[in-house]
């Protein structure tokens, strides 16, 4: 079906982690020689790249590492499914770096702490707290590796038809020869460039599709109904699923549906419910209504374009609570906030903060452009629920022949750097977190780190009836974005603002608030209500949970006043003076 | 007999030292250096000043976050109106939030960064 893309797809494939390679072995073994590999030293140079990255690389590599998975395949596909209503996604996304640059970014650069858990600890001077941080850092980090193996999958599948294992095996085995060999120098580079590599690859396929949908007559892509197929089109199921019908719908069947095995003769499914066995091929004529992955909303068009329309449980709560978690949650994503330690000063960090709004911006135009047409020209992807690969099908269904390939080969190339960008910077982060401390520092123990880190989400497709494929890239990252809003967001933000913070309160806030939300996050991952308010608290918990962790915190720091660190006026001190009225 | 090796003892601040006391000798500076109460006091109502406009900005951020989603809510003639054929939403949403982030962001880099200026600028000249 896409032989031709599939080989250019796979050569620009090849082009870019070849390059990405490249620049790691020249930077990474330069900056291996450069210094004496002993003690902290080598270390450090490992970890933060020693600091001398100029504010826009740094605002590139933090953007570049930002993009994830979630915003490259997973927005497009949730658009395609959900529409006007996941608009707000990247509205919090931007917005939580004006946040973070207005509380954290300068400040916690100041601080002089190589990981948050540094900070904790400098901060409040309790190991334990600094604990509990590298636990947190631990599993935001796990939730938000999980949906880039996802897409990764996806995206091969999509490609090449290969199970989707082995693109969780790519991807792991790159980040790993990646972070091992280069440290943290070679990455600001390799992120900064992947940055730009992300933009043309969701650009470039975006403009030319739109070129080619305008000389296609401009269809009208908002119809009365719900979502129709086009032309005549074939659905090959992959794995089982449950699929609801709008209205009758004639198919012809070769396989099994609801229990029934039949061999090519059509049929007419009823409106309601309809199991289908794996591997079954269903035959849509042009003009059939598109059945639904039971999870996803069937929609009318105009609900569709529309915010609040879909007659779904409590969305203004859904929205608030998604925006809230997406905004706050940004602020304590660990490996966001490691790359301050890249910057030279506090200001510099700050200048770099504010310039990743405009690179963000110019990139999340794009995405929009694929899930709208995708709703006319791929609404097959609702049938099994894969709108993940919603990037990946739009350009081929639009352009055929050589062009849509080199196409889908140039989106699949930005889509593997978004994994792989964002995965490398999650295992620094992680991998840093626990050598500093637990394996007593050096660049073995940041290699033991790094194992640790990339082998912990592998081993959740394993388990019985998790449900990662099912939710989506973007769904997955909101979880983490979640539970990060409720444990390192309060704990920056009281310990960089107000001096009452004692590690007692921070340490219960840490585990009410992030316990919370991981076990939301974990009961989503397994099922769940799934309707009225205990779905709607389950799906989006920010809302909730956020402000009583602050809660928490604030009363904890309260109820120990004594316990205040005594030194705590010197560390407000350092992290808001300006270094160059403490160095003189 | 052997005389003891001289050696040359040096201090990281001897070239501040050698400039002569700056002012009274007993600036701002040297309050901060050496955390006194009036250092204290100092650094606090740099604190407060950058922290002003921070919640500033957070207030603006909350605010269209807060109200945007509740305007297209409690006025959804406003979301059914198109513009080319386009629900107002989509471009609302998609064009309209964003420059405003970045005038946000661009606005409170400058305000800590004269904040600190200030404060520099009173530190050397009380």
């Amino acid at each position: 079906m896409i032989a031709p893309a599939v080989a250019i797809a796979l050569t620009a494939l090849i082009v870019v982690l070849g390059l990405m390679t490249a620049l790691t072995t020249v930077r990474g073994s330069t900056a291996l020689r450069g210094r004496p590999p002993v003690g902290g030293d080598a270390a450090s140079d490992f970890l933060v790249a020693s600091r001398g990255v100029t504010p826009l690389w740094n605002a590139a590599a933090i953007s570049g590492e930002y993009i994830s998975a979630a915003a490259f395949l997973g927005w497009a596909g949730l658009l395609l499914a959900h529409g006007a209503d996941v608009l707000w996604l990247p509205i919090g996304a931007v917005g939580g770096y004006v946040l973070l640059l207005a509380f954290v970014t300068a400040p916690l650069r100041r601080s002089g702490a190589y990981t948050i858990s540094d900070f904790a600890e400098w901060r409040l001077g309790s190991l334990a707290v600094r604990r509990l941080v590298s636990v947190c850092v631990c599993v935001i980090g796990w939730f938000y590796l999980l949906p880039q193996f996802q897409g990764a999958g996806v995206t091969l599948w999509v490609l090449t038809g290969a199970p989707p294992w082995t693109g969780w095996a790519l991807v792991v085995a790159v980040v790993a020869g990646l972070v091992l060999s280069g440290g943290m120098r070679s990455i600001t580079v390799v992120q900064a460039m992947q940055y730009w590599v992300k933009v043309c690859a969701v650009a470039v396929p975006a403009i030319a599709v739109l070129a080619v949908w305008r000389l296609d007559g401009a269809r009208d892509l908002a119809g009365d109904g719900p979502p129709k197929f086009p032309r005549a089109t074939v659905v090959r199921v992959q794995t089982d699923v449950a699929v609801r019908v709008p209205a009758d719908t004639d198919v012809t069947v070769r396989g099994e549906v609801d229990g029934e095995t039949r061999h090519g003769r059509p049929v007419r499914l009823p409106r309601g419910r309809h199991t289908v066995a794996e591997g079954t091929e269903l035959r849509f004529p042009a003009g059939a209504w598109v059945p639904h992955a039971e999870r996803l909303p069937i929609q009318e068009d105009h609900a569709w374009a529309l915010p609040f329309a879909r007659g779904h449980d409590h969305p203004l709560f859904a929205t608030y609570s998604a925006l809230l978690g997406v905004l706050l949650g940004t602020m304590g994503l660990p490996h966001i906030l490691m790359r301050f330690y890249t910057a030279t000063c506090g200001s510099a960090a700050r200048r770099t903060v504010a310039m990743v709004p405009v690179l963000l911006a110019l990139f999340y135009l794009f995405p929009v452009v694929y899930g709208t047409l995708g709703r006319f020209y791929t609404p097959e992807l609702l049938v099994t629920g894969d709108t993940d690969a919603t990037i990946l099908m739009v350009p081929q269904r639009l352009v055929p022949g050589t062009a849509g390939a080199l196409l889908t080969g140039l989106v699949a190339a930005g889509a593997f750097a978004a994994f792989i960008s964002t995965s490398c910077g999650i295992v620094v982060a992680i991998a840093g977190t626990v050598s500093q401390r637990v394996l007593r520092g050096g660049v073995a123990a940041f290699r033991l780190g790094t194992v640790f880190a990339l082998a912990v989400p592998l081993g959740v497709p394993l388990t019985p009836a998790s449900d990662v494929g099912a939710i989506g890239a973007a769904r997955l990252v909101t979880l983490a974005l979640t539970v990060s809003a409720c444990s390192l967001c309060p704990l920056l933000l009281l310990g960089i603002w107000w001096r009452g913070l004692t590690a007692a309160g921070a340490g219960a806030g840490l585990v009410v608030g992030g316990g919370l939300a991981v076990a939301a996050a974990v009961t989503r991952l397994f099922g769940g209500p799934q309707d009225g308010w205990p779905a709607a608290l389950l799906a989006q918990p920010a809302m909730a949970i956020v402000p009583l962790t602050f809660a928490v915190m604030v009363a904890g720091s309260l109820l120990t006043r004594r316990r205040v660190p005594r030194r705590a006026d010197r560390a407000l001190a350092r992290l808001h003076l300006p270094e160059e009225i403490i160095n003189r | 007999m052997t005389e003891p090796r001289r050696v040359a003892v040096s201090n990281p601040r001897t070239h501040r030292a050698r400039r002569g006391p700056v002012g009274t000798g007993w600036g701002v500076a040297r309050d901060l250096d050496e955390q006194t109460e009036l250092g204290a006091v100092y650094a606090r109502a740099l604190i407060r000043a950058q922290l002003r406009s921070a919640l500033l900005t957070a207030g603006a951020v909350l605010t269209a976050v807060i109200g945007l989603p509740l305007l297209l809510t409690l006025v959804p003639a406003l979301a059914r109106a198109r513009v080319h054929g386009v629900p107002l939403a989509w471009p609302l949403l998609m064009l309209g939030v964003q420059p405003v982030w970045i005038i946000l962001a661009v606005r409170q880099l400058w305000r800590a960064e004269r904040t600190e200026r200030e404060f520099a600028r009173f530190v050397d000249h009380p």
